[in-house]
């Protein structure tokens, strides 16, 4: 059976209202990834839209994308650390291209490339 | 413009699997993962008291910057991706991945210079991954 193919401009729900299917396309996240490390190596818990992960040096991670984004700077790329001790982490994204990204982590004292327990990100954004 | 009245939407071949072409019209992506599954914007000073949420069926203080929203849809997995904020300039927000779970997105407030928990009026999260 051929693969069924809906093309629609609002879904409506009986008690919870309508939304434009814009919404589906642009406003779903487009990537996610949930990373932990283990002595220095990042590993890949779940996701969605990831090809690969690298450990580029530490403290960054470069994240590959399956498909990738349409432009480099536009798409939106938000983050958590993954905290179990009382030391708190930030990442930032390091660099960014339409393909992937890397991250580099601080530490709560400011200090630089330092390897995190793990992070987060979610992205946002048009597909190419 | 088309219009479709619908309570539910389930894939055809896979029940939990719709694809959505992206903007460039020739790339998919899953509708069903790229959805995101639970959120909240809580006031977490004094007794805490959410502004608005989804998926969250109760909220904990559990101590000074450290807030749980316990999902109503429990997440398939615990290694779900998250992320949190506050609106101060100087207090960041993160998840606290020791206590992740398949029902919980519990995030901690925290100042910037030296991780400190501190309460905060305006705590944001998110979690993007698999329902159960």
């Amino acid at each position: 059976m051929a693969l069924g193919k809906i093309k629609a401009d609002t879904l409506e729900h009986s008690t919870a209202g309508s939304l434009g299917t814009e919404f589906f396309v642009n406003g779903s996240s487009k990537h996610w990834i949930s990373v932990t490390y283990n002595s220095g190596t990042p590993t890949n818990r779940d996701s969605l839209n990831v090809s690969s992960i690298a450990d580029t040096a530490a403290g960054e991670c470069t994240v590959t994308l399956s498909t990738a984004f349409n432009a480099a700077t536009d798409y939106c790329w938000v983050s958590g650390t993954l905290n179990t001790s009382a030391s708190q982490e930030q990442i930032t994204c390091y660099t960014k291209a339409a393909s992937n990204y890397k991250t580099y982590n601080y530490n709560s004292g400011g200090a630089g490339g330092i390897d995190p327990e793990g992070f987060y990100v979610v992205s946002m954004g048009d597909l190419a | 413009m088309s219009e479709i009245l619908v309570n539910k939407l389930t894939g055809t071949s896979t029940a939990g699997s719709i694809l959505v072409t992206g903007e460039g019209n020739s790339t998919t992506t899953s509708l069903q993962q790229g959805l995101i599954k639970a959120w909240y914007k809580l006031n977490g000073s004094g007794t805490i008291s959410v502004y608005d949420s989804f998926n969250i069926a109760s909220f904990t203080d559990n101590g000074t910057g450290d807030y749980s929203g316990t999902f109503t849809n429990a997440m398939a997995n615990a290694n779900f991706s998250a992320s949190a904020a506050t609106g101060s300039s100087d207090v960041f927000g993160s998840v606290d991945g020791g206590n992740q779970a398949t029902t919980v997105l519990r995030v901690t407030s925290y100042y910037y210079a030296n991780g400190a928990k501190l309460d905060r009026a305006q705590v944001y999260a998110i979690a993007a991954g698999d329902l159960a």
